[in-house]
């Protein structure tokens, strides 16, 4: 894990000790020439480097935050410059920004309360140019009690005043907890919940005119740093699909007469039709080296004949068939069932020769190869979120299991929890997870106050949420199309309400002695539930094992 | 009456509801049911009873949670744990002498639930097909899991019947075809 507590000692008297841990805040971080030169730069760029957006444009350098961008493109050298000048004071653990978002905020103009996200090491560092902001710090939905309000009025929390040239630097809480934004108003009048007043060479009850803002945010994202050689997802399939093939005795016997082959099947077709067998074929190749006879034909199942006493083969074909063409017959074992995977059919194919429908998916996701790198780090990132929270039970003597529920279709995490079970014997992990799905949607009723941990993302921040079915989100089925991370299998009773809210996927870390989704139990695949899903082990697997060393 | 031989279980080996409990507790527990019906919910109830007390009342909490996971059994469990709280006593060793009384037998959760808080005995009605943890669908009550708690005994079949009559007549009212109900939209 990258801890962002490595900032040189020489910027720890910029520390706001009115904030939560950490805000740095350097005024005059630059000249006034390097302002302009900057300011000058990013209007020089092209024009289709601007995004405009509700409220705000931006320019994105050093590619997308988006996993099939995180390869990215180089960041220009006046950029770089500034990105290596606060990576050297220490900013990203010894390594240097790689991403920077410039918003550009005109009179008037603000961005609603949002936190940053885990893909990102977790630090924001922020250079101002041209005008002033006041930045307001907000609390999590997660934190307060009960049923009370949750406005943004009382989530508010404090603000940061941002004067040119400054450099803000936002780490651990600041970041990892706290949702910060920017109020839509033309003046700002500083109260004593600004809480760098004097660090920012401001008065109380002083009114600042707000003008253009311009803002270079420089990040370092995290996915290139990942190995995700180290570890391979594995499916966790049905029973019917993972257990050796099922065998049942037949009847074979070899064709005398090559010639007469088609005549012979059509025959037994009709004499003895391989009902339920249709995966099998009727005819084979002689499988001894130098044989007299080159095919074989699969005469009747050992169950067809059961009554017969001597075994010839006039004995086993039906008055009115002849004999003749077919040699002495012999046992052969074929599969019962049609194969399901890869692996079965080659173990059927050893008895006898089996036709197989592949599910190309089954086959690639066997061999471990069902996730492409992108979508593997992508991955890394949401279980290191359900390390991170394991690690956060442990230091608070609970149980080191972690779990996050993300929504795959806009990528972001809807909740992180952790186990609780020392609060609540049945605060599992997962459990936890689920009541923090429900309360993100206005519901939940578990009291988690005390675990700062455990939180969720309110869905009003997930634009992309609100194009579901409203319908949908009426209905207590909250984790339709959600996926779960979490670092230990489930136990039985988290397996099953995972089932009763209808999670899409689970990616779990190492197995548990009493596990249901493969262990002990396949309650993701058991029959007669209304309700399957796909479970993949293995994903982070070391970092997983090793929270409970 | 079989025991089972969980871990723990000679402490509790005596502790076994009479033939009058059963009948006592059941009727309560399809008076709820029966009431829940009527007022257009899952018709199923739920007490938990330690010395002859009410200690945890559980109906079918989903719909306003939106927690597809409370139901009736761990919303009972819940009341049995603030109850121990507010009777300052130790919740492991009242639920090792509560019994369940429930007109359908408890989902695989709720099953497991029961386990991990080591109540010793579940007295149902009806078998539940779809989501049974007494043997429909697993049998989570006996199998061999060392590490999620202890096993429990089952008594099944009170007023069988009836409790899969109002399960009918619940599922028949879901009935997608049938008039949604209005929700809440805020
Ligand atoms: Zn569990
Ligand atoms: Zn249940």
């Amino acid at each position: 894990m990258e801890h962002p507590t490595c900032m040189l000692e020489e910027v720890k008297p910029f520390i706001l000790d009115d904030a939560p841990p950490t805000v740095y805040y350097i005024p005059d971080f630059i000249s006034e020439d390097e302002e302009t030169y900057l300011l000058q730069q990013v209007y020089k760029s092209p024009k289709t480097k601007w995004t405009q957006l509700s409220g705000r444009r931006l320019q994105n350098w050093g590619g997308l935050p988006h996993h099939k961008g995180m390869l990215g493109e180089r960041i220009p050298d006046w950029l770089q410059t500034y990105c290596e000048k606060i990576s050297s004071l220490g900013a990203f653990s010894g390594k240097t920004a790689n991403h920077v978002l410039v918003n550009e905020y005109k009179q008037g103009e603000g961005i609603m309360p949002h936190e940053d996200g885990p893909l990102y090491h977790p630090t924001v560092t922020t250079i101002s140019l041209g005008s002033h902001t006041v930045l307001d710090f907000y609390r999590p939905v997660s934190c307060l009690e009960g049923d009370a309000l949750q406005t943004e009025g009382n989530r508010y929390m404090f603000s940061l005043l941002v004067k040119p040239r400054s450099l803000l630097v936002l780490q651990e809480e600041m970041y990892q907890h706290l949702l910060h934004g920017i109020q839509e108003s033309n003046q700002d009048t500083l109260t004593d919940k600004v809480v760098n007043l004097s660090a920012a060479g401001a008065q109380p009850g002083e009114t600042l005119e707000d003008s253009k803002t311009m803002e270079p945010q420089m990040k370092r994202w995290k996915g290139s740093a990942y190995d995700t050689d180290s570890w391979v997802a594995y499916p966790v399939l049905s029973d019917e699909q993972s257990q050796d093939i099922e065998l049942t005795d037949a009847f074979a016997a070899p064709i005398l007469n090559k010639r007469e082959t088609s005549r012979l099947v059509r025959e037994l077709n009709s004499a003895y039709p391989l009902n339920g067998l249709q995966h099998i074929k009727r005819v084979r190749a002689c499988r001894e080296k130098g044989g007299s006879y080159p095919l074989e034909v699969l005469v009747c199942l050992r169950s067809d004949a059961l009554h017969i006493q001597a075994v010839s083969i006039e004995c086993l074909l039906p008055p009115g068939m002849g004999s003749d063409g077919l040699g002495e017959p012999f046992i052969v074992k074929v599969p019962a069932r049609p194969p399901l995977t890869r692996p079965q059919f080659e173990q059927a194919s050893k008895h006898w020769p089996t036709s197989f429908h592949e599910d190309k998916r089954v086959t690639v996701a066997l061999r471990g190869e069902l996730f492409t790198p992108p979508q593997k780090a992508t991955m890394h990132t949401y279980m290191m979120s359900a390390v991170a929270a394991a690690q956060a039970a442990k230091k608070m003597g609970l149980e080191a299991v972690g779990a996050v529920v993300v929504n795959p279709s806009t990528e972001r995490i809807i909740a992180v929890g952790h186990d609780c079970r020392a609060n609540h014997p049945l605060h599992h992990a997962v459990m936890v997870c689920i009541d923090l799905v429900a309360q993100s949607q206005g519901g939940g009723c578990y009291s988690l106050d005390k675990y700062p941990a455990c939180r969720f993302m309110s869905p009003t921040f997930d634009t992309l949420d609100s194009t579901l079915d409203v319908d949908l989100k009426s209905q207590p089925y909250i984790c339709t199309g959600y996926d779960l991370y979490v670092t230990r299998e489930p136990c039985v009773m988290c397996a099953m309400a995972l089932v009763h809210s209808r999670i899409g996927r689970v990616f779990y870390g190492t197995t548990a002695a009493d596990g249901a989704l493969g262990t002990k139990f396949k309650v993701h695949s058991q029959k007669d539930l209304n309700h399957h899903f796909e479970v993949y082990r293995g994903v982070l697997s070391k970092q997983c094992e090793s929270l409970h060393e | 009456m079989e025991t089972d031989k969980g871990s723990g279980a000679a402490s509790v080996e005596s502790f076994h509801p009479s033939a009058e409990d059963i009948e006592k507790w059941m009727t309560s527990a399809f008076d709820m049911a029966r009431d829940a019906l009527e007022s257009g919910e899952v018709p199923v109830g739920c007490l938990m009873i330690y010395k002859d007390e009410i200690v945890g009342k559980g109906r079918n909490e989903v719909n306003e949670t939106k927690n597809a996971t409370r139901h009736a059994e761990m919303v009972a469990l819940d009341q049995l744990l603030d109850w121990c709280r507010r009777s300052c006593l130790d919740p492991s060793s009242v639920c090792e002498q509560t019994a369940l009384y429930v007109t359908v037998e408890p989902c695989v959760m709720c099953a497991a639930a029961l386990r991990l808080l080591h109540i010793p005995v579940v007295v149902y009605g009806c078998r539940n097909e779809r989501f049974g943890g007494c043997g429909s669908v697993l049998d989570v009550s006996s199998a061999d899991l060392p590490q999620t708690g202890t096993t429990f005994k089952c008594v099944s079949g009170h007023r069988a019947e009836e409790a899969v009559e109002m399960l009918k007549t619940f599922y028949k009212q879901e009935n997608p075809n049938a008039p949604k109900p209005k929700t809440r939209r805020d």
